[in-house]
């Protein structure tokens, strides 16, 4: 765990500028070493096809003592498959000796992409797997060492993962590890199960028939059962001495153990006996509730003895219905070939041949019942655009409501909808399928045709709830991205503006924003629906209150919005300064600064976010602008600006009037002070007379 | 108000009236003081009909002046024998008209020679007073930008409309469900 944490403090520190970055994977793509946070060196060009799972291929790694010894190895996750990242930490701190030992994860500058992948590095001390991937014809093992030495270890791993509250979804034996002297086997190490979604590696030969069914991608996350049903099925592989269903299809392979149940569609004509078959028949059970559980191997291998009822599960009609000049008698077998022939599906349905057969052959009341749900509630929608799609995806579920939602090219369990959509998403696929399985309550209808399942129903009713009602919105932060992260918790930031980076959290988003800051490519704002959406969800306090500035028609007040949302995931998360992003910040910020009237006041807010930008606190940044007493005193001031404007207006315009006809200052003002002096000076004239007539003529 | 209005304006009719009455009666009585100025007082006279101003300003400059013309002879009048006789001999005598025109001749020049000098330094002032407002619009436009003017439709805010058209947000997305 430690290593975890190290990795973690180590994207942490201080960030290099991307285009540092950029440099330093150049020289590193020359050397065709990337490097990993400072502690392994992954080789470019190393490749270990033996690790690979599916399309996540593996590379040498080694630690920075010598670069020369493999040690390690890496495990490069392709950005469309979601990696589980939130089983990491707790796969990491498994103390078991019977799984692989992971040391270190998370995003690294990957060259051969120029761009950040996921990446979890193991230790490479396991040799080889036990068979090669995709040749699972049969190891005929003896029984004696496989109980021994390949069980005891398999379900101590298993019952370490318990513990740990993780699901493997990945045991087969290309993933298994022999331990021992040549020719010999001590113990078998479990693989990995991390790097790629949730059995998203797995072949459909060793995927329970319910969740074979489903697209890889859209199986969703596993549960024990799904991992001993795995269990069982490497330990037939590992006994038997030959693959009786060697050259078929996925279909094919579900369709044969559909009919002969999975013990006898795995094992053939090997007969097994003693301990190991009861073993086998207890954990290729197709009955979830039947399949046996770790208490009932512990049991087992405490030598009580159990007999496993042996059977297959999915029901069978007595007479069959022609489908596609095919004569059908399971229904999980029509119904998994329905959406193959949609017109003559529908017709199928539509003469009520479909409802005779499930009445008259079938005699199976509560498929009756979902039938008859299913073309009502359809019907209920209406019969519009894609009425037979809608139809055709309940009537699958009415005949075998534990099988995936099959409806136009998707088959997914509700709990990988998420998965599939980030999937779908990435590599340009159509999404309109899963937005209709969102908005025409599909996966309700999948929910109440459910009897025993394993998943909690609550939980799905709940979450597509909220997807319904995120769809009905298509403000920023809201709509179908949302949907993406709400369903997919492990998902990345998907949005273009981070394109190139391993997004997990708001923090790793402020970190890529301020490598970015320095690029030229950068875009303008911060904040897209994808990153609205993706904050949202991961922590709503930190955008929820400025969703409605971000959806704002004025560039201001968006411009505002994306400061305070970068602030608060800063403040809230605690972190560490970020320059690049001030600076960037600053550089946007003039919508907001035209929000002053005052253009001297808009100078000097400018001049001081400036000097603010170097400290990497984007709150100091947001206290500037946002500050209501500036705001209200230059909204004072601009009134009275514009009231002495108005004023001088009007005196301009007097005194414009009066010079245009300049006499008439003489004949008013002139003349009255002429009056003024005129009357003065007779006055003082009046006065004199009168005073020298007094006087007699002398002066004083 | 309208009665009271008219009661007021009888008030000052009887009042003018009354001193209308006095001053006919003054005048009756000092006859020969009244036979001199309505001889010397004539140029003023005559102002008050040309002045066509409301406030008869230049009539006030001529009479002063004209007044202080008619004053050594009136108290020449009251200072020997104040009788018609002496006041007719008065005012026969040509230079006491003359200085009495004179006078009232000094009154229109003063009225000319001021009005002028005033008016022009109004003018002076109006102009410059101009020049400090147009830079003081200048000002106030260059600190506040052009919406101080009025001259441009503002939004609620006090900013230009077209401002906040400028930045207009991009069109949303288009739903896809």
């Amino acid at each position: 765990m430690s290593d975890i944490e190290t990795q973690k403090s180590a994207s942490a520190a201080p960030l290099q500028s991307a285009e540092s970055e950029a440099a330093s994977a150049n020289s590193a793509a020359a050397e065709k070493i990337a490097n990993f946070a400072g502690q392994f060196f992954v080789h470019t060009e190393k490749r270990l096809n033996h690790f690979d799972q599916g399309p996540v291929k593996a590379y040498a790694a080694s630690g920075l003592s010598d670069v020369s010894q493999v040690t390690h190895y890496a495990l490069i996750c392709e950005p469309h498959l979601t990696p589980r990242s939130r089983s990491a930490a707790a796969f990491a701190g498994l103390a078991s000796p019977n799984i692989i030992k992971l040391v270190a994860t998370g995003p690294m500058f990957w060259p051969p992409a120029r761009g950040e992948r996921y990446v979890f590095i193991y230790e490479n001390t396991v040799g080889q797997p036990m068979v090669p991937e995709g040749q699972f014809q049969g190891l005929g093992w003896k029984p004696e060492v496989v109980q021994l030495n390949v069980v005891k270890s398999l379900v101590h791993a298993l019952l370490d993962m318990r513990d740990a509250d993780i699901v493997h979804g990945n045991i087969r034996p290309s993933n298994m590890f022999a331990i021992g002297p040549a020719g010999g086997v001590d113990r078998v190490i479990l693989g990995e199960c991390l790097s790629t979604p949730s059995s998203y590696a797995q072949p459909a030969m060793f995927e329970t028939i319910e969740r074979a069914m489903a697209d890889p991608i859209g199986r969703g996350p596993p549960v024990i059962d799904d991992d001993l049903y795995a269990l069982g099925v490497s330990l037939a592989v590992i006994l038997r001495h030959r693959d009786p269903m060697e050259g078929f299809t996925d279909e094919q392979i579900i369709n044969h153990k559909i009919d002969q149940g999975s013990y006898i569609a795995l094992t053939g004509k090997d007969r097994f006996s003693g301990d190991i078959l009861e073993l086998l028949r207890g954990l290729l059970n197709d009955d979830r509730v039947q399949r046996w559980n770790l208490e009932d191997i512990m049991g087992w291998m405490d030598g009580q003895r159990l007999t496993p009822k042996q059977g297959i599960k999915k029901i069978k009609a007595a007479r069959p219905v022609h489908f596609m000049e095919e004569r059908y008698f399971r229904p999980a077998l029509l119904a998994m070939d329905l959406t193959k022939n949609q017109s003559e599906a529908a017709q199928l349905v539509e003469s009520g041949n479909m409802e005779q057969w499930v009445s008259r052959s079938l005699e199976d009341p509560a498929v009756q019942k979902r039938l008859d749900a299913a073309i009502e509630t359809t019907s209920e929608l209406g019969r519009g655009a894609g009425y037979w799609d809608r139809l055709l995806c309940r009537v699958s579920i009415a005949l075998d409501p534990e099988a995936p939602i099959r409806y136009k090219t998707i088959r997914v369990h509700p709990d990988g909808v998420g998965v599939a959509m980030t999937d779908a998403v990435l590599t340009k696929k159509d999404i309109q399928p899963y937005v209709d399985l969102i908005t025409h309550q599909t996966v309700m209808f999948w929910v109440t045709a459910q009897g025993d399942t394993p998943v909690d129903i609550g939980t799905i009713v709940t979450r597509f709830d909220s997807c319904r009602s995120f769809l009905r919105q298509q403000n920023i932060a809201y709509g179908l991205e949302r949907c993406i992260y709400f369903l997919n918790p492990e998902c990345p930031c998907l949005s273009d503006k981070v394109k190139g980076y391993f997004i997990r959290d708001p923090e790793d988003l402020m970190r890529a924003f301020e490598k970015m800051s320095t690029l030229s490519s950068r875009p303008e704002l911060f904040i897209d629906r994808h990153i609205a959406a993706f904050i949202s969800v991961k922590e709503r306090q930190n955008i929820d209150p400025y969703l409605i500035e971000l959806n704002a028609d004025e560039m201001y007040k968006r411009v505002i919005a994306n400061v305070k949302v970068l602030a608060t995931v800063q403040q809230r998360g605690r972190m560490e300064k970020l320059p690049g992003v001030c600076r960037w910040i600053s550089q946007i910020l003039d919508p907001a600064y035209e929000r002053f009237h005052d253009r001297e006041l808009r100078q000097s807010v400018k001049t001081k976010v400036n000097q603010l930008a170097e400290t990497g606190d984007i709150s100091k940044i947001v206290a500037m602008l946002d500050s209501q007493s500036a705001a209200q005193k230059d909204t004072e001031a601009y009134n009275q600006a514009r009231s002495e404007y108005h004023r001088l207006n009007i005196e301009d315009s007097r005194l414009e009037a009066k010079l245009k006809h300049p006499e008439q200052f003489s004949q008013g003002i002139g003349r009255e002070m002429a009056a003024l002096a005129s009357c003065l000076v007779a006055g003082i004239t009046i006065l004199g007379f009168v005073y020298m007539v007094y006087s007699k003529g002398t002066l004083f | 108000m309208a009665p009271g209005k008219k009661k007021k304006k009888k008030g000052l009719a009887w009042r003018a009236q009354l001193i209308m009455i006095f001053v006919l009666l003054a005048a009756i009585a000092a006859m020969p003081t009244t036979v001199l100025l309505c001889i010397g007082m004539l140029p003023t006279l005559v102002a008050w009909f040309i002045d066509r101003t409301k406030e008869r300003t230049r009539a006030l400059t001529v009479g002063a002046m004209n007044a202080a013309g008619c004053t050594p002879f009136i108290l020449q009048l009251w200072m020997s024998s104040n009788t018609l006789q002496n006041s007719l001999m008065i005012i026969t005598d040509p230079r006491t008209v003359i200085v009495m025109y004179c006078a009232a001749g000094v009154g229109y020049l003063i009225d000319w020679a001021i009005s002028g000098l005033v008016g022009s330094v109004m003018v002076q002032r109006a102009t410059s007073r101009r020049d400090q407002i147009a830079k003081r619009k200048a000002a106030l436009a260059e600190r506040w930008g052009p919406e101080v003017t009025g001259d441009i439709p503002l939004d609620q805010y006090g900013f230009p409309i077209d401002e906040s058209a400028r930045n207009d947000r991009p069109a949303p997305k288009k739903t896809r469900n």
